[in-house]
């Protein structure tokens, strides 16, 4: 008994140890979220506290760390023409005549916390929406054309199929950094889908190489007595697709889509390539939060982190259907 | 109603070829069963029968009507596969519904139709499940009341019963038995076991690489086996085969040589070109006098015991031997072994395995 239990408890330990492993950056990203950028620079295991504002600050530091809009802070307080990134706050005040109180209001909401508020106020959910269409079309109608080709692959029954396939496969192979030139002639010249979130769908689906490969797969182990009996039962080859074949797909959709959705939603490339900041999906949105000349950390980590969160419950959700639908077809018979 | 009739029906794939041109007539109303050892090409001619596999050659016909081109569903067959087919993720009731509704079938008569079914069937408390939470016996149910619903004229069996239990499987054998006395349907039968064609069929068509070898009843093909072939593959164990040297014809008595020099002697005439003597181990009985073997010319090699008989097996110079004795009754441990053997019992195959000198009563094929 001692053995085993001992042999167990070691199993639970590593599997534990395991499991911690994969969900640390999971915290950190977390931690980051609510690390102003001026403390970014150290590993935080825990949110830093904050500091207060101070008004001995440089107004272009703040700028550049919390994301103030110079501008609207000159208009906010009613200072005319240049205003010099070097002064510090308190200097402001004396210059220009305002109220010590009334900058530390302006200014205090962004140095305590500005992450979410930056992201959302920037347009975070027109991303999202953005994101969830080009996600959800591309797993979708990559998943449909998967199933087409699978079921029309599946058994290898002619020496053509091993070609087509294999031929999918290649696709793999080819670095998506290599064509992306080709690739934005043809999709905006050609095409003329420039700036639509179109273009990008197009590209995820495209070749459909796990696609293929996942379906394929899993249809070669339906039993081709099912076909049968459906055509015996006087179905068409329609039926069998639509009522067999499409409800069996559970389980290769819920793989197929718990990998491809992480690099659908998270595919920065194409975004920053193909669309504009107006059509933006979450990736390249979160990558323009940061500005131009500056880095908002805190803001760019709430990015990742608020553009996350949607896709870990589909994940998750998935995950589900993938286990129970696995043990399903575990049981023989 | 409707006979099956295949006539010089052949199947290729690609250049090899699997059944060499089958003639057969599948009696309308009655249960066929197709007998043969693995490979031989039952699952192929039934699957031509059904429409899944083109004929390369040949004529099908049920009926009276040539159905070499027709599509498998206007053939009027149901099929019931070997591993069911079920719709796995649709309920019992789906499952039988499901040809109704390729027809077109309004949803209250496809309601009533499959209650019906299931009543029959017994699995009207199971219509709601999935194939999944169902026994093999009710899986192998739902797929038979899967083919009952259109009211074929033909059923197709593909070894529906091999993946059950041994219990389970006779139940379902009269079950299948009570089903086409009562539906009087012409049902083809494919197995591979024999004790279910002999308790099940009306007809038994015995095939070995691609070709038939006997058509006939079950009992007529067991007493008149048309081949060497067919005699070994029916009966278990498998008849004796003693092969001889020569023969010496007397009135109604003859003397046979075997292999080896032992001799037999027989109350009748053995025909001229035969090459083999068959006798099934029930026919070979301990202490008779047709067949004297010295002592030292035999050995035992043990024997099955199965509660009421037991099987005993003996190595001669020529050959094994298996002897069908009453249990507690053992072979003679010292001395020469004397068999007996049944006369109107035994067969005579010539050279090319063909059964001889027996009456017209059967169909024969060739090797
Ligand atoms: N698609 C195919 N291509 C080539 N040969 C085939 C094909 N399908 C079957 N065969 C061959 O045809 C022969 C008959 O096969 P079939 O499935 O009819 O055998 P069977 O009598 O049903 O055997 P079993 O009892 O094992 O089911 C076999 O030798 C098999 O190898
Ligand atoms: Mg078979």
């Amino acid at each position: 008994m001692g053995k085993a239990s001992t042999k167990n408890t070691l199993l639970i330990v590593v599997l534990s140890a395991y499991c911690l492993l994969t969900l640390v950056p999971f915290y950190i990203l977390a931690v980051r979220a609510f690390t102003p950028t001026i403390q970014s620079t150290e590993l935080h295991l825990w949110i830093p506290e904050r500091r207060d504002l101070s008004m001995n600050s440089r107004i272009g530091d703040l700028s550049t760390i919390y994301n103030v809009d110079a501008r609207a802070f000159r208009n906010a307080m009613e200072i005319k023409g240049y205003l010099n990134p070097q002064l510090k706050l308190s200097q402001i005040a004396e210059q220009y005549g305002i109220e010590p109180d009334r900058i530390r209001d302006y200014l205090e909401p962004y140095v305590q916390y500005n992450g979410i508020y930056t992201i959302v106020n920037n347009g975070f959910v027109r991303s999202l929406i953005a994101t969830i269409v080009v996600t959800g079309a591309s797993v979708l109608v990559g998943a449909l054309l998967g199933i087409m080709t699978g079921s029309a692959l599946a058994g290898f029954r002619r020496r053509w199929h091993m070609f087509v396939y294999n031929s999918y496969l290649l696709n793999m192979i080819i670095p998506p950094m290599m064509v992306i030139l080709p690739q934005y002639i043809i999709i905006t010249r050609y095409l003329g889908l420039e700036n639509s979130l179109m273009s990008l769908i197009l590209l995820h689906i495209k070749g459909g190489a796990l696609s293929t490969m996942v379906f394929t797969s899993y249809i070669a182990t339906v039993p081709r007595e099912l076909k049968e009996s459906v055509a015996m039962d006087g179905g068409k080859h329609y039926h069998y697709f639509l009522y067999i074949l499409l409800p069996l797909m559970g389980t290769p959709f819920a793989v197929f889509a718990s990998i491809t959705m992480p690099w659908f939603w998270n595919d920065l490339l194409h975004a920053l390539v193909l669309l504009r900041p107006d059509n933006y999906t979450l990736p390249a949105f979160v990558a323009s939060i940061g500005g131009t000349f500056t880095t908002n950390f805190e803001a760019i980590f709430s990015g990742v982190l608020l553009s996350l969160a949607p896709i870990l419950v589909v994940y998750l959700v998935f995950q589900k259907l993938f286990i129970r639908s696995a043990m399903a077809g575990a049981v023989k018979g | 109603m409707s006979q099956v009739t295949l006539s010089n029906a052949v199947k290729r794939y690609g250049a090899v070829e699997v059944l060499h041109g089958i003639d057969l007539e599948i009696a309308a109303n009655k249960l066929t069963v197709l007998l043969g050892p693995s490979g031989c090409g039952k699952s192929t001619l039934l699957r031509m029968i059904a429409g899944l596999e083109d004929i390369s050659d040949g004529d099908l016909r049920i009926g009276d009507r040539l159905v070499n081109d027709v599509d498998p569903s206007r053939r009027g067959c149901a099929m019931v596969f070997q591993n069911y087919a079920l719709y796995p993720h649709q309920t019992v009731f789906k499952n039988m519904a499901f040809p109704l509704k390729m027809k077109g079938t309004p949803k209250s008569e496809i309601e009533l139709k499959v209650r019906e079914t299931a009543k029959v069937l017994e699995l009207e408390p199971l219509l709601d499940r999935l194939p999944r939470d169902l026994s093999g016996g009710q899986r192998q149910r739902v797929a038979m009341g899967r083919a009952m619903i259109r009211n074929p004229e033909v059923f197709l069996f593909d070894e529906p019963l091999s993946n059950l239990d041994a219990e389970l499987r006779v139940k379902m054998r009269l079950e299948i038995a009570r089903l086409q006395k009562e539906l009087g349907a012409t049902m083809i039968f494919v197995t591979h076991d024999q004790v279910e064609a002999m308790t099940l069929a009306d007809q038994v068509v015995i095939m070995n690489g691609g070709h038939v070898q006997q058509v006939g009843a079950p009992l007529d093909i067991y007493n008149h086996p048309a081949n060497r072939f067919v005699a070994g593959f029916i009966g278990s164990p498998s008849m004796n085969f003693l092969p001889f040297e020569s023969v010496r014809n007397a009135e109604n008595a003859a003397v046979v040589r075997l292999e080896g020099g032992l001799e037999i002697a027989l109350d009748r005439v053995v025909p001229d070109t035969a090459r083999t003597l068959g006798v099934r181990p029930e026919h070979v009985s301990v202490g008779g006098r047709n067949l004297t073997i010295p002592e030292d010319q035999f050995t035992t090699l043990g024997a099955e015991h199965l509660g009421d008989r037991a099987y005993h097996y003996v190595r001669l110079p020529f050959g094994d031997i298996t002897i069908l004795q009453a249990e507690g009754q053992a072979l003679p441990q010292t001395g020469a072994l004397s068999l007996g053997l049944n006369a109107d019992r035994v067969h005579f195959f010539d050279a090319d395995g063909l059964a001889l000198g027996q009456a017209s009563d059967q169909t024969t094929g060739t090797t």
